[in-house]
């Protein structure tokens, strides 16, 4: 018989590390045709950081995303960062590039504030252009502003942009402010549940995050997703002995001599596994984020695990307390349920 | 990988020749999936490599009158898109759609799941249950085999190492029959059985058996057909409650092992599901 369920978790994640000191630094140099080159020492290990932190010197200098140059994580070659840890680099190396940026548009503005013979205060910079509040007619180019920064005012369009996150150590009971912000996470998932050889087909995933801005939203749909999936593998397959079936704590049938030592034991998901994955975001806007951005890191891997075992109990009242929930387990559950007497699980649907 | 010499002859009597005269040290491969792991992990450590893969008159799908014939090198694509074979012998198309992935399906072979003779051989069970014969050409001649003594033992087959698997023969069920398989893995692709189960399924007029045959892998030393549970259910009619009725036959004649994919325990409180499981698939395929 197949038995539905369906389980629900959320989870809050800190984001930066506020009681070890943990700066960031950014440099930004614009040439002088308005292209921009970008160091940091943010290290991209496929969060996409890179993709991002160019996105906000783009956005907030007014030029093509593709101008921008992006040189990280290279120890003699970018200023320095403390880590992709945390989920810390949208938050913290987002504002050290924001600082670097503020220095940028200063040299920038001043050009071109001597140009238009207008007030520095009034000018503002956006879609190719630096312009005057108060008669947009008067522009002029970030490129021209860029040439003649260089040339003309003799002051290149360069900035450096430094982070330092607060750093409020914990009192003696350990009690403080750990991080900057938080960021949030809910998944549901549905389960599909073979009650006589106990394997759990996840039917869908629903996870929406709160990020803060959304800076690239296919990104935080494609974190989203690939949590959701490493949650799955988590939760079902994942096990560095998967011959340690315990149930409460015993090992009724455990192998000593089994040691997993090669990935081809090890199941990860396949294409033929992967349910349908809803993702989705909420934006709650974080005062002190670059554009009101959080993160969205390793958070995406944390709820799922946790939905589907509320979900496999939901279909067939079986508790199960140690990961992976494998469908040896999850049988021996629904054996003991149907011996205690009691029907397996809630009315099913 | 260790050295060895490689030959590639172009017909059956060249490769039986070779391994004839290069005596126990030669290993025939095919599509390779099964030997090439084998050699890198060095649990094979042949001289001689005879590779077959390129013998044309061993690939064909031949519909008789009577009989399917099918070609040991006759991928598991080939085997699961094949009209005909998903036709007259649903459980053996079922199979090889199951097995591993896309890119082992279309260089596995029919011939190399017989000599690799893993327990665990998703193309087996249906052989099994559909009587399949096996020709077999040696040095000087040929003989015949039932599928159904040609496994002695987990990964050990009857074959002397100079004879070549040349084709299968299938007998084409009644009408009123259907063939179906089920199997069970760590996951839904690249997986090796945890258990697997075959059917064959015969009714008359009024939906009684007349034919029962059920093949499992993965529980036994060798795949092996359930006698027992098969003979109580001829004449019986052909329901699930029926079916349901004999499942301690399934249990009594399985033996199965704990090993890395599955425990001993798991493995008996599965099998009488995965029989269910491929006698239903039978029953939907009745024609």
């Amino acid at each position: 018989m197949k038995k539905r369920g369906r389980g629900v978790s959320t989870v809050i994640y800190s984001l930066t590390i506020t009681n070890l000191p943990n700066p960031c630094s950014a440099n930004i140099q614009m040439k002088e045709d308005g292209s921009v080159v970008l160091q940091t020492g943010a290290c991209d290990i496929g969060q996409g950081s890179n993709t991002v932190l160019g996105q906000m010197v783009a956005e907030s200098l007014g030029i093509p995303f593709d101008t921008v140059t992006v040189y990280s994580a290279d120890t003699e070659r970018t200023p320095f960062d403390t880590g992709s840890v945390s989920s810390r680099l949208t938050f913290t190396a987002g504002r050290a590039v924001l600082a670097a940026v503020e220095e940028v548009k200063e040299i920038l503005f001043a050009t071109v504030a001597r140009k238009l013979q207008v007030k520095a205060e009034r000018l503002a910079i956006g879609e190719g252009v630096i312009y005057y509040l108060y008669d947009p007619e008067k522009v002029m180019t970030i490129a021209d502003a860029a040439f003649e920064a260089h040339f003309v005012d003799r002051r290149l369009p360069m900035g450096k942009g430094e982070y330092y996150p607060q750093n409020i150590p914990v009192d003696e009971f350990g009690q403080g402010e750990p991080s900057d912000t938080y960021y949030y996470l809910a998944t549901i998932a549905e389960v599909e549940v073979d009650t006589e050889t106990g394997v759990v087909d996840v039917l869908k995933m629903y996870a929406a995050v709160d990020c803060g801005r959304a800076i690239n939203p296919m990104m935080v749909e494609g974190q989203i997703q690939g949590g959701a999936m490493q949650a799955m593998g988590w939760a079902l397959r994942e096990d560095m002995y998967p011959l340690c079936t315990q149930v409460n704590g015993v090992h009724p049938e455990f192998n000593p001599d089994f040691r997993p030592d090669n990935f081809g034991d090890y199941a990860i998901a396949t294409a033929k596994d992967i349910p349908e994955i809803y993702a989705t975001w909420v934006e709650g806007i974080e005062p002190e984020g670059p554009f009101g951005a959080k993160a969205v890191g390793e958070i995406t891997a944390n709820s799922g695990a946790a939905a589907i075992v509320n979900a496999i109990y939901d279909a067939t009242g079986v508790r199960i307390y140690d990961l992976p929930a494998t469908p040896e387990k999850i049988l021996r559950g629904i054996k003991e349920e149907q011996a205690a007497g009691s029907s397996s699980g809630n009315q099913p649907r | 990988m260790g050295t060895y010499e490689y030959f590639q002859p172009v017909t059956v009597e060249e490769a039986v020749e070779l391994a004839d005269k290069l005596g126990s040290k030669s290993l025939f491969m095919a599509g390779g999936t099964d030997v090439i792991v084998g050699i890198i992990e060095k649990v094979i450590r042949p001289e001689y490599l005879i590779h077959i893969a390129e013998i044309e008159e061993l690939k064909f799908i031949r519909l008789e009158d009577k009989v399917l014939k099918i070609g040991p090198l006759t991928t598991m694509a080939e085997l699961a898109e094949s009209e005909v074979v998903r036709e007259k012998a649903t459980a053996l198309a079922e199979a090889a759609r199951c097995c591993a992935g896309p890119q082992v399906r279309n260089l596995g072979t029919l011939g190399g799941n017989l000599g690799t003779a893993s327990p665990a051989g998703d193309l087996i069970p249906p052989l099994m249950v559909l009587n399949a014969l096996i020709r077999v050409t040696m040095p000087n001649g040929e003989k015949i085999i039932s599928v159904r003594e040609f496994f002695v033992g987990p990964k050990k087959n009857v074959l002397a190492q100079n004879e070549l698997i040349s084709e299968i023969v299938i007998p084409i069920l009644p009408a009123h029959s259907g063939s179906g398989f089920s199997k069970l893995g760590k996951r839904k692709a690249m997986t090796i059985s945890i258990a697997n189960a075959a059917s064959v399924i015969s009714v008359d007029d009024n939906g009684l058996f007349t034919d029962v045959r059920v093949a499992v892998g993965s529980l036994c030393p060798t795949v092996v057909r359930l006698e027992q549970f098969e003979s109580v259910l001829i004449g019986k009619p052909s329901t699930i409650v029926e079916i349901e009725k004999a499942r301690n036959l399934v249990n009594e004649n399985v033996n199965p092992i704990t090993d890395a994919r599955a425990t001993r325990w798991y493995r008996n409180e599965i099998a009488f599901p995965m029989v269910k499981k491929s006698m239903e698939n039978a029953l939907g395929a009745i024609r």
